[in-house]
């Protein structure tokens, strides 16, 4: 089963890497999640279960429960690494369940933050359609169950953040050169005027790793779903174009130093015999530089692939002797697979 | 300690980070943690301001600072009927307990709510169900303005065929 990360077709740049559209959804008549006894979150995860275990989506989609008691730590944080569900919800995981598709493109997290958040992944920056897939799921768990709505306030959530629709859209975006260039701070103030943020997409501050970001929706009431996505979309264009604008200039100026970088971490990706989480992703962010400027060419759904596969409980899972040294090494095998065929 | 943002200035307040449920923490300065937390001029801004910041951003000072706000609330809260949740409860977690809160602590919310999202109505989505709730609302708002005309008229006749409508409608919800 190929997941979506590397079965999707990026029809965008290769500066995205990827969307998540997901959406927030209480049922009324039971407190939020904070609020709730473990008999309660088990009534809410069969009732969700109903619903969605017999139905299918695009393409003849099944879901599958995964029961996040039945994990153990390696397993649940696997799953965040893969960005499938979030670091809360893999801490206390008692009266959780999460409901996925095989490729993880749709899932259904219940008793996160609120008692439903449905997500949708998709490669590239098909924001329109995660956004259909994610309202065929809501329409349907609408129908047989009850939601918390307020003609005012839209869909109640557990926090105030949320009220509205729910939605919470983001792109996750290769940044190098206005990473390196320091104008990702300046991007981000203008940004939050317009009632979106940019983050790191892996780590914080000054130590995002892999130049990658994620520009998100903040506001969600007054505004509808389709202006929501519209909005964040015509942002993202403009940073994209910000960003690859800068990437020409800096090719002109100096091919061969830019080259020579390029090159260079092609050389260690293909030829490391143990590579960290930190100098892989440093690397793999040259490299698609580098295959956006048409230096070099590799698949962008195989680096994607590495991105998400290559996180310390990821290996974990495959590996019978977890220690640091192993992963790394298991690390820099899977690198040169991706990078050397 | 040097703030973790800028790395320039002393650390002085305690900053808690809670993106989508995931909470980072971090030590940072007086003027980051004003960047972060926006700009709350003036008194109104000032009472809700660590409410405020409770919904997405909770700052507790490191120097002991107390809750701004505290003495304007009485001990006999009023709590939400569905979850006992007590206005001050929500704005010291910066979640609410349940969907009635929103009912029950309106007043007191909307001001938060108008801070984060610049509006107050919604403009989305609306389940199918809510859709013919809302149109009923709607019918008996509707019924009830032409009652009120219908007695203002004397037509008491007219009237007490409203009121039945609209007893029937209200059934309906
Ligand atoms: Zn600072
Ligand atoms: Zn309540």
């Amino acid at each position: 089963m190929k997941m979506w990360y590397e079965s999707d077709i990026n029809k965008n740049s290769n500066s995205v890497i990827s969307t998540r559209v997901r959406l927030a959804r209480n049922l009324s008549d039971i407190p939020f999640p904070n609020f709730m006894s473990l008999e309660q979150k088990n009534d809410v995860i069969s009732k969700v279960e109903k619903v969605l275990l017999k139905a299918s989506f695009i393409k003849n989609t099944k879901l599958n429960k995964i029961d996040m008691q039945k994990l153990n730590d390696v397993e649940a944080n696997a799953l965040v690494e893969r960005r499938l569900i979030s670091p809360a919800f893999a801490k206390n995981r008692d009266g959780k369940a999460l409901f996925a598709s095989e490729d993880e493109k749709i899932s259904v997290m219940v008793n996160e933050e609120d008692h439903i958040r449905i997500q949708v992944f998709s490669q590239g920056s098909d924001l329109p359609l995660c956004l259909k897939i994610a309202n065929e799921v809501d329409n349907l768990l609408e129908k047989n169950l009850s939601y918390a709505f307020d003609n005012n306030l839209g869909y109640l959530t557990q926090c105030p953040t949320n009220l509205g629709t729910g939605l919470r859209a983001s792109v996750m975006l290769h940044l190098p050169m206005l990473q390196q260039e320091g104008l990702i701070e300046n991007l981000s103030g203008t940004i939050s005027k317009l009632g979106m943020t940019v983050r790191g997409s892996m780590g914080e501050g000054s130590n995002v790793r892999g130049a990658l970001y994620q520009i998100s929706n903040q506001v969600t009431l007054g505004i509808s779903e389709q202006s929501a996505i519209d909005n964040l979309m015509s942002i993202v264009n403009q940073v994209i174009k910000q960003e690859e604008s800068l990437r020409q200039s800096a090719y002109k100026n100096d091919a061969i130093g830019l080259e020579d970088k390029v090159y260079r971490a092609y050389g260690l990706l293909l030829n490391a015999r143990l590579i960290s989480t930190d100098e892989l992703l440093k690397l793999v962010s040259l490299l698609k530089l580098g295959v956006s400027l048409g230096i070099l060419k590799i698949e962008d759904s195989k680096l994607n692939k590495l991105i998400f596969e290559s996180g310390a409980y990821n290996l974990n899972l495959k590996l019978k002797d977890n220690s640091s040294i192993n992963r790394d090494k298991l690390r820099a095998e899977l690198t040169r697979q991706t990078v050397g065929a | 300690m040097l703030c973790e943002r800028c790395k320039q200035r002393n650390a002085t307040t305690h900053y808690t980070q809670n993106i989508n449920g995931t909470q980072t923490e971090m030590h940072i300065c007086e003027k980051c943690a004003a960047e972060l937390s926006g700009q709350f001029e003036n008194e109104y801004g000032k009472f809700f301001n660590n409410f405020g910041l409770g919904l997405d951003y909770m700052l507790t000072s490191l120097l002991g600072q107390d809750f701004i706000g505290e003495n304007l609330l009485t001990s006999k809260e009023e709590r939400c009927p569905m979850c006992q949740s007590t206005l001050s409860s929500i704005r010291k977690s910066g979640n609410v307990g349940c969907s009635k809160c929103y009912e029950t602590f309106k007043e007191q919310l909307m001001p938060f709510i108008q801070r984060i999202h610049g509006k107050t109505s919604h403009n989305g989505k609306i389940p199918e169900s809510a859709n013919s709730t809302i149109n009923i609302k709607n019918q008996i708002a509707e019924a009830e303005k032409e009652m009120k005309s219908a007695i203002e008229a004397q037509e008491f006749e007219k009237a007490a065929e409203l009121r039945d409508k609209i007893n029937s409608l209200k059934a309906e919800l």
